[in-house]
């Protein structure tokens, strides 16, 4: 007998347990008070199903790989499918015809979430075909996204957030990617050269890595907050910046201190890149007579090229999650409704700005990735 | 022509090479050789100016080589070094071209100089050419590097140790390989090593270094015959007498050979050896056993054979190892062309 797979065998017991024990979903009178949770099964003979597909998921892990790839692939985006249907389902019967109410997701939901995501992940381990791969781990988001765009989920409490702020919601994920964007460019203006430099010079790279180190450990909210009093006084000193929007509060700042952060992951990508590109070729390029401009242009730069774009990419996921303390200066962003969700005790705010970040990030980071794996030589892979 | 005048390059207070005068006559190599810390590597790359001298002139065809840029001159002189150094996100085409393409020629020559590159260092171009340098061996690698520094047609070549770093058996094909090249070519070569041996296989002069100084600069006959000095002497080891024999020839002291023919094998004349109907070597016969089809082993010609144009040294070396006091000579295809006996061999050491 083959060993079962232990990732889906945990999913499954950990997903059975919870939603025959906890909570699946919170119903709440209005958005601020505590509620009272409900378990799956209370909430209607449907549940069954999830159960069902969940026992057999778990049972499924102890076929021969053979088998097992394409049978926890199907049955984990099925979990997955068939738990999104019924939160919407069970969501809208539980709110009945109340406005003020609100249910939100309860512990036994996640936890059926994340034991779908456990078994797509083992079957992705099994799975050798990089097609199959691909539709594995995309069809259940996408099932998702035509739910939830066709308002299957709109009795959610998250999604009554969105709702009343649909106009906010928008513009502060525009100001959000903005300063995420801009404080990316900033950064590298200032990290590609500064690392270019380091691997020019032994005594300027000891310096940037001490420096990046020493900046690292600065508290970024504590940075944030530092910076309003120089801008101000920038301003002060010098009131036609104003007219730039420059003020002690706001973009201005906020960029500075993404900056900060941002410059160091892209000096180091770009000081790492140069430095492993092997002395012989350099030797061998200089004996054959490149200029130094020739010899960066074609033998150093596409050889870092792989561990520039690494660092730029640390760079853009850091800002993008960086950015949400950018809200509390004043500069807007996905962290209004983070800090005010948390101001106000109401959690599904602090969702409704929490999620989108976590996308947001995912997806630079899949985009990077992307154009890192295509940016590596043929020569190297 | 390359002439080193008085050059000399100190780091501070550390001379690296001291007052180095020096000659390399058009299409001879020259080897540069002696200790780590000798100062032969810094000596080379002064010559293309990868390290600039801090006093003398070196000349290349009578022109000043501190007239020229850096990068002027390091394109009109082919250089390949032990770590081969190709560019690992270049085709083994696109390495060999970065040259040609430094200097602006035209795509249709470079693509057939490169071409015509691969055909001479034996690589086939259709299979090579779009392939990534981590798909070559050792010795693939080495002679792209090799191909890549004669891309450029250069004069001069300048070479570290360019077959340091592969396997003993690979090193001497790639050494053999080399000297047919120049043959044909007839560069103007410094060559470091620290391998004696290869020293005196592939050198025209051999200059041997010492703490930054020249301490004889001769062709590798007068030098085995007759060291400059104590450390010349120690450096090149004791067995002088066998070092010599790598520098004559099998095709110069063998005498002729017919053979025997495969169908005649009772006749045997002269020879021990046996050959097909093409000449080529198919065994031997062994004398002190009568019964004709007794005393015939065979053997391919490649297992118990030395090539015309294989050294005397090699020759002695392969003799005692198969324990024949005679060896047959071929030809590159096998065809047997004469004999080498021991006598012969110890003959060849000339008035050592």
């Amino acid at each position: 007998m083959t060993n079962p797979n232990r990732i889906a065998l945990l999913g499954c017991l950990l997903a059975v347990s919870s939603l025959v024990w906890l909570p699946f979903l919170e119903l709440k009178a209005n958005r601020l008070v505590a509620g009272s949770g409900r378990r799956l099964l209370e909430l209607g003979a449907a549940g069954w199903w999830l159960v069902g597909l969940l026992l057999l998921a778990g049972s499924s892990a102890f076929l021969i790989p053979r088998f097992r790839a394409p049978a926890l692939a199907i049955l984990g985006n099925l979990v997955f499918i068939v738990g999104i249907v019924l939160i919407g389902l069970d969501a809208s019967k539980l709110l009945g015809s109340s406005t003020l109410a609100r249910v939100s997701l309860a512990p036994a939901a996640w936890l059926m979430l994340v034991s779908s995501s456990f078994l797509i992940f083992a079957a992705l381990n099994d799975l050798k075909n990089i097609w199959l791969k691909r539709l594995t781990s995309s069809v259940g988001i996408l099932v998702f996204l035509v739910i939830l765009l066709t308002g299957g989920l709109s009795s959610l409490s998250v999604i009554r957030e969105y709702q009343t702020r649909l106009d906010t919601f928008w513009l502060e994920v525009g100001r959000h990617l903005g300063l995420a964007i801009w404080a990316l460019f900033t950064s590298s203006l200032f990290g590609l050269p500064l690392g270019f430099w380091a691997a020019r010079s032994k005594r300027f790279e000891g310096f940037i890595l001490g420096f990046s180190g020493l900046l690292q450990t600065i508290p970024s909210l504590a940075l944030l907050a530092l910076l309003i009093t120089p801008f101000s006084a920038l301003v002060r000193a010098f009131p036609i910046l104003e007219s730039f929007g420059i003020r002690g509060i706001g973009f201005a700042p906020a960029i500075t201190a993404l900056t900060v952060y941002g410059l160091l992951p892209i000096a180091r990508g770009v000081l790492n890149g140069l430095k492993a590109v092997p002395e012989t070729a350099l030797e061998a390029g200089r004996g054959m007579g490149m200029t130094s401009v020739q010899l960066f242009l074609s033998v150093e730069f596409p050889l870092a090229l792989g561990l520039i774009l690494n660092g730029i990419r640390t760079s853009a996921v850091q800002l993008v999650g960086l950015s949400t303390l950018s809200s509390l200066i004043g500069a807007g962003g996905l962290g209004v409704f983070i800090f005010g969700g948390l101001g106000s005790a109401a959690n599904d705010l602090v969702l409704l700005g929490a999620i989108p970040v976590l996308v947001l990030a995912v997806l630079t980071d899949a985009g990077f990735r992307t154009l890192e794996q295509a940016s590596i030589p043929k020569g190297l892979r | 022509m390359i002439d080193l005048k008085n050059v000399g390059k100190k780091y501070g207070t550390t001379t690296a090479v001291n007052d180095l005068s020096l000659e390399v006559k058009t299409g001879e190599i020259c080897v540069l050789i002696g200790p780590s810390g000798c100062g032969k590597t810094t000596t080379l790359k002064m010559i293309n100016r990868l390290i600039e001298p801090s006093s003398g002139q070196i000349l290349i065809d009578g022109r000043d080589s501190s007239s020229l840029k850096p990068f002027e001159l390091r394109r009109g002189i082919g250089y390949a070094i032990q770590s081969v150094g190709l560019f690992p996100h270049l085709t083994v085409f696109e390495n060999i071209a970065v040259v040609p393409k430094l200097l602006g020629w035209q795509k249709p020559k470079i693509q057939a100089r490169v071409m015509e590159l691969l055909e001479l260092i034996g690589l086939d171009p259709n299979r090579y050419a779009d392939a990534y340098p981590k798909a070559l061996s050792g010795g693939q690698a080495q002679r792209v590097g090799v191909a890549r520094a004669l891309a450029a047609d250069p004069k001069v070549l300048l070479f570290d140790e360019p077959f340091g770093a592969v396997d003993p058996l690979t090193r001497e094909r790639l050494q053999n390989e080399f000297l047919g090249l120049q043959q044909r070519l007839k560069k103007t070569v410094v060559f470091v090593t620290h391998d004696i041996d290869e020293a005196i296989k592939l050198s025209d002069r051999i200059a041997i270094m010492k703490d930054g100084k020249l301490e004889q600069y001769a062709t590798p006959e007068q030098m085995l015959e007759q060291p400059a000095n104590a450390f010349v002497r120690d450096f090149i080891g004791a067995d002088r007498g066998l070092k010599r024999l790598a520098r004559v020839f099998v095709r110069d002291v063998m005498r002729p050979s017919a053979g025997v023919k495969l169908e005649d094998q009772n006749l045997r004349t002269s020879s021990v050896f046996v050959v097909d109907s093409g000449g080529v070597l198919r065994g031997w016969l062994d004398p002190k056993v009568s019964a004709a089809q007794d005393a015939f082993s065979a053997h391919q010609w490649q297992d118990i054979s030395v090539f015309e144009n294989t050294n005397v040294r090699e020759a002695l070396s392969r003799m005692i190892s198969l324990g024949f006091q005679v060896l047959p000579v071929v030809n590159g295809a096998g065809v047997l062309k004469g004999e080498l006996s021991l006598e012969q061999a110890m003959s060849a050491k000339g008035n050592l």
